[in-house]
């Protein structure tokens, strides 16, 4: 019984102490950011990062040149440039085929 | 000079069962590091250390051994817990806790387990340094337990810091039946909305520095934990020592927890660790971590009621040290009720604050016990 009246009192005391300690530090948070007026500064955005030995026009010129290769390849529709694997996708005959029946040829029924 | 067979098999001759079941112990502790990949930093070390302080005659832990002398260079005075909370400063980020500064009484609450195993401890007949060993168990926080245990009752180092890394592993497991027993589906369901707060680096290099300034002041005993901890914490902060950081987060924190592991791991011989108390230990120890959990709880369905219901209970099972895994399992837990409910932020507040409480409660538990 005695023991146990130790353990109560070393409880009592113990949880006491660390909530106080710990609701001292909440409060003195609490202050600390309602005086800290000063916000943390904003991060600027960056500028881009250009390759070492490129400057902005030679970056600029390189990238429209890629643009248009790449919009001449997918013109060609060459293989590699194809946005999913063969056979995966209708074919541009039955998408028109679809179409065709989708599409009414009298001009009120017409679905816009 | 004559060499004797018998001499040859002194390994064998001196083997004895005790030692026997101590290996098998350490190849357990492997184990669980390595398959079940339970806290493997500190269970493989650990087991290690067991097997090889348990082999027949085993030089390792004669007075000039290996893990006699890292025991004294590291252990006996406490420079190696306290150097892993260098670390452990150096890689916590503390902003979710500044961010609401009132998660901090979760972290309060969470320590309940330590002061109720210690009553249980006491009733089963443990002495008083003994049960508040025991208790500590309840800081879910290795390196305290390991610390307090030390000065306590350093004969029960072994199995405390065993059962305290065991079962730090097992809080997914331990909390959620707690959890969902002691909260309503309607307060698990409760959200609350986050919005991140710019905290200003002026803010985070003083907060390390107040904490120690204060809880030093208020407790000393707490200082070297404490002071640790946030001695790390301030180096992390301060952005101007960053080989610094990253030596106290990687290579100290790393070289150190291997000492440390091997340390505990040979203290754990037969004579000591095969007895009745060290399976009260293992009981003892996961009644602590359930009543860490369920009075963090029961403290955040107080302040659900205090805020009208605008307070998730589940947020209190956070209140605890084992960082970051309990706040994974509340925001877990609030998600299979809800899956757009997010209180990991919140959580990772309260399981912050969790970390500061065990290291201020193992300083208040040393300090009313009056150990030196």
């Amino acid at each position: 019984m005695e023991s146990l009246n130790i353990g109560i009192q070393l409880t009592v005391f113990g949880m006491g102490l660390v909530f106080l300690l710990l609701a001292v530090m909440a409060l003195f948070i609490t202050l600390l950011l309602r005086f800290d007026r000063t916000q943390p500064p904003m991060e600027e955005p960056s500028g881009p990062e250009y390759p070492a030995g490129l400057d902005a026009e030679a970056l600029s010129a390189i990238t429209i040149a890629v643009t248009m290769h790449q919009a001449l390849r997918r013109k060609e529709a060459a293989p590699a440039m194809r946005r999913y694997r063969p056979g995966t996708r209708p074919s541009r005959w039955v998408n028109v085929g679809r179409h065709l029946q989708n599409t009414s040829w009298h001009p009120g029924r017409r679905v816009q | 000079m004559t060499v004797s067979f018998a001499q040859l098999l002194q390994g064998i001759q001196n083997m004895t069962p005790g030692s026997l079941l101590m290996i098998a112990v350490g190849c357990l502790l492997i184990y669980l590091a390595v398959v079940k990949e339970y806290e493997p930093m500190l269970l493989l070390p650990i087991g290690a250390g067991a097997i090889l302080a348990n082999l027949p005659l085993s030089p390792m832990i004669e007075a000039e051994g290996m893990f006699t002398v890292l025991k004294k260079a590291g252990v006996d005075n406490e420079l190696f817990p306290l150097l892993v909370f260098i670390g452990i400063g150096a890689m916590t980020d503390f902003g979710p806790l500044l961010e609401n500064p009132r998660m901090m009484l979760l972290g309060a609450a969470g320590q309940f387990g330590i002061f109720g195993t210690l009553m249980l401890a006491l009733l089963l007949g443990f002495d008083l340094k003994e049960a508040a060993s025991i208790g500590i168990i309840g800081a879910i926080d290795g390196p305290t337990s390991i610390y307090v245990s030390n000065l306590l009752a350093p004969h029960m180092l072994g199995p405390i810091a065993v059962t305290a890394y065991s079962y730090m592993s097992l809080v997914p497991i331990i909390q959620p039946p707690i959890m969902r027993a002691l909260t309503s589906r309607k307060e698990r369901l409760i959200r609350m909305p986050y919005t991140s707060r710019p905290i200003s680096r002026r803010i985070r290099i003083i907060f390390p520095i107040a904490v120690f300034v204060v809880v030093g002041t208020l407790v000393p005993m707490a200082t070297p934990l404490i002071g640790t901890l946030m001695l790390g914490n301030l180096l992390k902060e301060s952005g101007v020592v960053e080989r610094l950081t990253k030596a106290s987060s990687n290579e100290i924190a790393n070289i150190v927890t291997l000492f440390l592991g091997l340390a505990v791991g040979s203290t754990m011989q037969a004579a000591t660790f095969l007895k009745m108390q060290t399976l009260a230990i293992l009981g003892l120890g996961i009644l602590a971590f359930g009543l860490d959990t369920a009075a963090g709880l029961l403290f955040a369905k107080f302040l659900n009621f205090l805020s009208k219901g605008r307070f998730n209970p589940l947020l209190g099972a956070a209140g605890i040290s084992a960082f970051p895994m309990a706040a994974r399992v509340v925001q877990k837990m609030g998600q299979e009720e809800d899956f757009e409910n997010f209180l990991l932020m919140h959580a990772m507040g309260a399981n912050t604050a969790g970390q500061i409480a065990s290291v201020v409660a193992g300083g208040v538990l040393l300090a009313l016990l009056g150990a030196h």
